[in-house]
C-alpha cells in the first residue's frame, strides 16, 4: 500500500481542473540555467511508459481537463509522442507541445500535426546565435530553433516562441521582438524569469536591473499595440519588481495540475521544491481522487489556510497569498505569505536580492552531474 | 492560462459588409461535457462562451458574410443591438487573433 494522505472525505469543493501539464521527461539536450524541472530532477528516472500516459490522459478528459500541454525536458526524446497526441486529439483535448526544437524534424513536424496537435512553442534563448547557446548549453542549438520554427510554420502549426528573459537578455527585446516576428509566430511569450529552482541557483546572476525591467515593458507594451491581431506579445512584470505577488497558477489546485515524467502530481511543475510535501502518484492513484482529495492539493487550496497579513487583506481573491514554492524558497517557509508581496513581513528577503544582483557572474547549467551535486 | 474575459473593452474598427470572419486555425470551439459550457480553446488560454457568442462563432467558417450573420441571427434573436453586439464580440476576437476579419492567414 502507497503511504496514504488522501483526506478520508470529498470537501465541499467542486471546481475541476482545465489544464494538464504533461512533463513527459526530464531528460533534455539543453541546460538552460532557468530550467523549471525540479534541481533534483536526475533522482527521478522512472518514467512513465506511452500506455501509462495515454491512461492519464482518459482519467483528465473525464476529470475536466480541455487542454494539455505537452512539455519535459524535451518532449521529443519520446519516440511514442505522436500516439500520446493522437490520444488527446481523440479525447477532444487541445493539445501543445513546448519544445526545445533541436529534434524537431520537418517530417516529425508534419506527422505531430497529423497526429492533432493543435500548437506549438519553439523556445529560443536569445535573438544572437552566440548568446542564445551559451544560455541553452551544450552543442550549437539556435539555428536548429530557427529551422525548427519553419517547419513548424510549413507544417501549419500556430506557432508560438518562448524566449525567458533576464540580464542578460532583456536589453536586446526589439530584436527579440523583431526575431518572432520574422519567424512568423501568432504569439511571442516574454517570459521573465520566475526565481525558483535552477533559476534561484543563479538568481544574482540573472536579475536585472529595474531600469531594465521599466525599459522592457515600455518597448514591449509598444509592440503589442503594434501586432495587435497579428502577433500576441505576453510580458508580465517579474513579480520581484511589483507591489503584489501573481495569483500564482490563478490558485492552488483550482484550474490547473502536473503529471511529472515520474507520474508524481503536483499543483504545479515546481511544487517539488517544497520539502515536506508528499505526492501522490499516477501509477497508484487516480487523477480525480488526487485532485478532490490528495492532502497537498487540498492543504493551499482556497483562501480559509491564509496567513496574516493575507487573511485580513482585500486582495486575497485575487493573488491567493502568491506563490507557494516562492514563499518556500525564500524564507523556508511554504505557509507565509508570498515574500515578493509589498505587505509580507519578509519582503526585505526580495529587496536584499535585488541589492545583491550582479553583471557577470558564473551560471550553473541544468544537467545530471549539476542534479545530483546540488538536489 | 488566460480565462480573463475583462479586459478586451478597447477601441474597435467597423467590420465592412461583405467580410468573411474565419476562425483562426490555432482556435476551437469544444462544448465541455463536464461543465456543460460551450468553450473557445486558444494556446495557453480559453474563454467560456455564452450561447449568442457560441452561435456567432460557429458562423466564422470564412464563407459567411458579416452582413448575412447580422441578418441570420437578428432572426433567430429578435434584439434591438444584434449587430453591434457581433461587431464587438468580433472585434475582441480579432484583436486576440482568435479571428481574422481580413484575408490575413
Amino acid at each position: 500500500m502507497p503511504p496514504s494522505s488522501l483526506i478520508p472525505h470529498p470537501s465541499s469543493f467542486k471546481e475541476r481542473p482545465y489544464a494538464l501539464l504533461c512533463e513527459l521527461t526530464y531528460r533534455c539536450p539543453l541546460q538552460c540555467p532557468y530550467c523549471s524541472n525540479p534541481v533534483d530532477f536526475a533522482r527521478h528516472r522512472d518514467e512513465l511508459r506511452t500506455e501509462e500516459w495515454e491512461r492519464v490522459l482518459s482519467e483528465g478528459a473525464a476529470l475536466g481537463v480541455v487542454q494539455v500541454h505537452f512539455s519535459g525536458g524535451e518532449p521529443l526524446l519520446l519516440p511514442d509522442l505522436p500516439r500520446i497526441v493522437r490520444r488527446a486529439r481523440d479525447l477532444g483535448l487541445y493539445s501543445n507541445l513546448s519544445t526545445g526544437g533541436t529534434l524537431l524534424t520537418e517530417k516529425m513536424a508534419k506527422t505531430l500535426r497529423e497526429a492533432g496537435l493543435d500548437s506549438l512553442q519553439v523556445s529560443v534563448q536569445d535573438s544572437d546565435a552566440e548568446n542564445s547557446d551559451r544560455m541553452a548549453g551544450g552543442a550549437p542549438s539556435f539555428e536548429k530553433k530557427m529551422n525548427a520554427a519553419r517547419f513548424a510554420r510549413e507544417a501549419g502549426f500556430a506557432l508560438t516562441i518562448n524566449v525567458v528573459l533576464h540580464r542578460q537578455n532583456l536589453d536586446r527585446i526589439e530584436a527579440i521582438i523583431a526575431m518572432a516576428e520574422k519567424l512568423g509566430a501568432e504569439r511571442l511569450e516574454l517570459a521573465n524569469t520566475q526565481y525558483n529552482g535552477w533559476a534561484l541557483k543563479n538568481r544574482s546572476t540573472l536579475l536585472p536591473s529595474r531600469a531594465q525591467v521599466e525599459r522592457a515593458s515600455s518597448v514591449a507594451g509598444l509592440a503589442r499595440e503594434r501586432l495587435k491581431g497579428k502577433m500576441e506579445i505576453l510580458y508580465v512584470i517579474p513579480d520581484y519588481f511589483e507591489q503584489f505577488p501573481k495569483a500564482c497558477m490563478q490558485g492552488w489546485g483550482r484550474v490547473f495540475m502536473t503529471v511529472t515524467a515520474d507520474g508524481s502530481v503536483l499543483p504545479c511543475q515546481t511544487a517539488r521544491e517544497i520539502r515536506g510535501l508528499t505526492f501522490e502518484n499516477v501509477r497508484t492513484r487516480s487523477l480525480e481522487e488526487i485532485w478532490f482529495r490528495s492532502e497537498t492539493f487540498c492543504k493551499f487550496r482556497g483562501t480559509d489556510w491564509l496567513p496574516e497579513p493575507c487573511r485580513s487583506c482585500e486582495r486575497k481573491e485575487m493573488d491567493f497569498g502568491g506563490c507557494r514554492c516562492q514563499a518556500f524558497l525564500v524564507t523556508g517557509d511554504a505557509t507565509v505569505t508570498d515574500p515578493v508581496c509589498s505587505r509580507s513581513p519578509q519582503r526585505g528577503l526580495i529587496e536584499k536580492a535585488l541589492e545583491e544582483a550582479v553583471p557577470g557572474g558564473v551560471l550553473i547549467y541544468r544537467n545530471a552531474n549539476e542534479s545530483l551535486r546540488l538536489g | 492560462m488566460d480565462t480573463d474575459e475583462t479586459r478586451m473593452n478597447e477601441a474597435m474598427n467597423p467590420i465592412a459588409e461583405n467580410a468573411r470572419p474565419r476562425l483562426a486555425s490555432k482556435a476551437r470551439l469544444k462544448w465541455d461535457e463536464a461543465r456543460k459550457k460551450h468553450l473557445l480553446l486558444f494556446p495557453e488560454g480559453l474563454l467560456v462562451l455564452n450561447p449568442t457568442a457560441r452561435d456567432v462563432v460557429a458562423l466564422c467558417d470564412g464563407t459567411i458574410t458579416f452582413a448575412e450573420m447580422v441578418k441570420k441571427l437578428g432572426e433567430q434573436y429578435k434584439t434591438e443591438t444584434v449587430r453591434a453586439d457581433i461587431e464587438e464580440l468580433l472585434s475582441r476576437l480579432a484583436d486576440k487573433g482568435l479571428v481574422k476579419i481580413k484575408d490575413e492567414g
